[in-house]
């Protein structure tokens, strides 16, 4: 750090520490309190999807933190530039060019990766939690803010993408990570797996129970 | 913030230009490691159906296409069956080739593993509809061209977890020692709904159906017709050639 009493005095410019208590919050929030899934119920139909085994959650959840980042900084750097009329298509360029780089890099050196996720990797572009960030936060908020609101929030999506791929892989096919963590002796003993759980329904089920016990711990109630 | 709408248009134009400049670029770069992968991996899927190596090997690119090269011959044959002389199957597509509305211009794709001059296992690439997406794979059998010796699939887009089930072993496993041909006739493979002990009572069909994926009909379907429309386009090669073994012998 610079000796303050070198700088110059006049322009009373307050610089806010990297990680002030608004700035903490701003990346805390969206872990529970404010958790995009659990709270806003969004991006709800790629968390339904990719869930059915660990892997391509995990996967997922760094490819939405990915894209999630570098749009809300972009946006936010261009904030001030931006036509209010055409934002929404400005939005749209940055978020799908993004997704179009990560299927591209993915393609190239993350090749099995890749084709587990199929499709789901282009349609990033439709999560409502990227649109919904930069459009409430990334437009009205400077940069390193908007970096940290984009990380807490794609951490919270990817926290609960993670635990419900986790609950369907092991009730759903026994397996976390594709190894066998339920005994064989069990399977022997009559234990079966619930198919349900890797069905869409599974998941509704899944997302329901955690969504309950989330407002639950953190008292939030949607307004009537 | 209101502009003039120049200035939109404008800063559209510049976005849309920038991120297309990326765009191609990023394609453009990439492509190289991408083309090897596909190829790679087709070659890969090539090597696992015939049963050269196994799932889950942990060989590396240039052992995997060194195996490939040494190992395993490419023809292509007409919708009669009669070998193109002189051709080889690398870097064309069935599906490509399928599009043409003239089946005289047909050049279906044949890869075979030669074992002391003779070909003990065929491989013909199969493609076909699931529930979302074409799926691609290919079907290796043996050298009665009867008895399946595997089967993959490498490309598609099916739902992960439900459809996508047929990349994983235990679905393709089960299709290896059934059958195609029954007295004669072209019977192909059926995927069933459910368990096949289930559905077919009789142990007999059974040598021409393996279990469903639950949650996945649709993708099981796709398969079963899949597999029974390039059996019949490449039927004529495959009686062909069984008519022949039957007279050498």
């Amino acid at each position: 750090m610079a000796d303050p009493k070198v700088l110059p005095q006049a322009p009373a410019i307050e610089r806010e520490p990297l990680f002030s208590p608004q700035n903490r919050t701003v990346l805390k929030d969206p872990l529970s309190d404010n958790n995009p899934i659990t709270i806003q119920v969004l991006g709800i139909c790629s968390a339904l999807a990719v869930t059915t085994q660990v892997k391509p959650s995990l996967v997922m959840g760094i490819a939405v933190i990915f894209v999630l980042v570098f749009s809300n900084l972009i946006i936010s750097l261009m904030r001030n530039l931006i036509p209010n009329n055409v934002r929404i298509i400005v939005q749209m360029t940055v978020v799908a060019s993004l997704v179009v780089v990560v299927d591209q890099v993915l393609k190239a050196y993350a090749y099995d990766v890749s084709r587990q996720l199929s499709v789901f990797v282009a349609l990033i572009i439709t999560n409502c939690i990227i649109m919904g960030r930069l459009e409430a936060f990334a437009m009205t908020n400077k940069p390193w803010p908007s970096v940290l609101d984009a990380l807490g929030n794609g951490l919270g999506y990817a926290l609960v993408i993670l635990a419900v791929g986790f609950c369907r892989e092991l009730f759903g096919s026994g397996k976390i990570f594709g190894l066998q963590v339920i005994p064989q002796a069990l399977y022997n003993a009559g234990y079966v797996d619930n198919g349900l759980m890797v069905l869409a329904p599974g998941a509704f089920i899944l997302m329901g129970l955690l969504i309950w016990a989330q407002r639950r711990m953190s008292g939030y109630a949607e307004e009537a | 913030m209101n502009r003039s709408k120049v200035y939109s248009v404008v800063f559209v134009l510049i976005i849309t230009v920038f991120w297309g400049f990326v765009l191609s670029f990023a394609a453009t770069s990439l492509r190289e490691p991408q083309q090897a992968n596909e190829t790679l991996n087709m070659r890969t899927n090539i090597l696992l159906a015939v049963g050269l190596v196994e799932r889950d090997n942990d060989l590396g690119a240039d052992e995997l296409n060194s195996i490939y090269e040494d190992s395993v011959e490419s023809f292509l044959v007409d919708h009669e069956g009669k070998v193109i002389g002189d051709s080889t199957a690398e870097g064309v597509d069935l599906e490509e080739e399928l599009e043409n509305p003239d089946p005289d211009a047909w050049r279906l794709p044949v890869f075979v593993v030669t074992e002391g001059g003779r070909a003990s296992v065929y491989a013909i690439p199969v493609f076909g509809k699931g529930l979302w997406s074409t799926l691609y794979g290919y079907l290796a059998l043996s050298d009665d061209l009867d008895t399946v010796q595997g089967i993959t699939f490498y490309k598609h887009g099916e739902t992960a977890g439900l459809g996508a089930e047929i990349e994983q072993a235990w679905f393709q496993d089960n299709f290896v020692g059934k059958k195609i041909f029954e007295g004669g006739e072209l019977r192909s493979i059926e995927v069933v709904k459910g368990k096949v002990g289930d559905v077919y009572s009789n142990p007999d069909d059974h040598t021409y159906a393996v279990d469903g994926i639950s949650g996945a009909s649709m993708t099981g379907r796709g398969v079963t017709d899949l597999l029974e429309e390039k059996l019949n386009i490449y039927g004529p090669y495959i009686r062909r050639v069984r008519a022949e073994t039957a007279q050498g012998r």
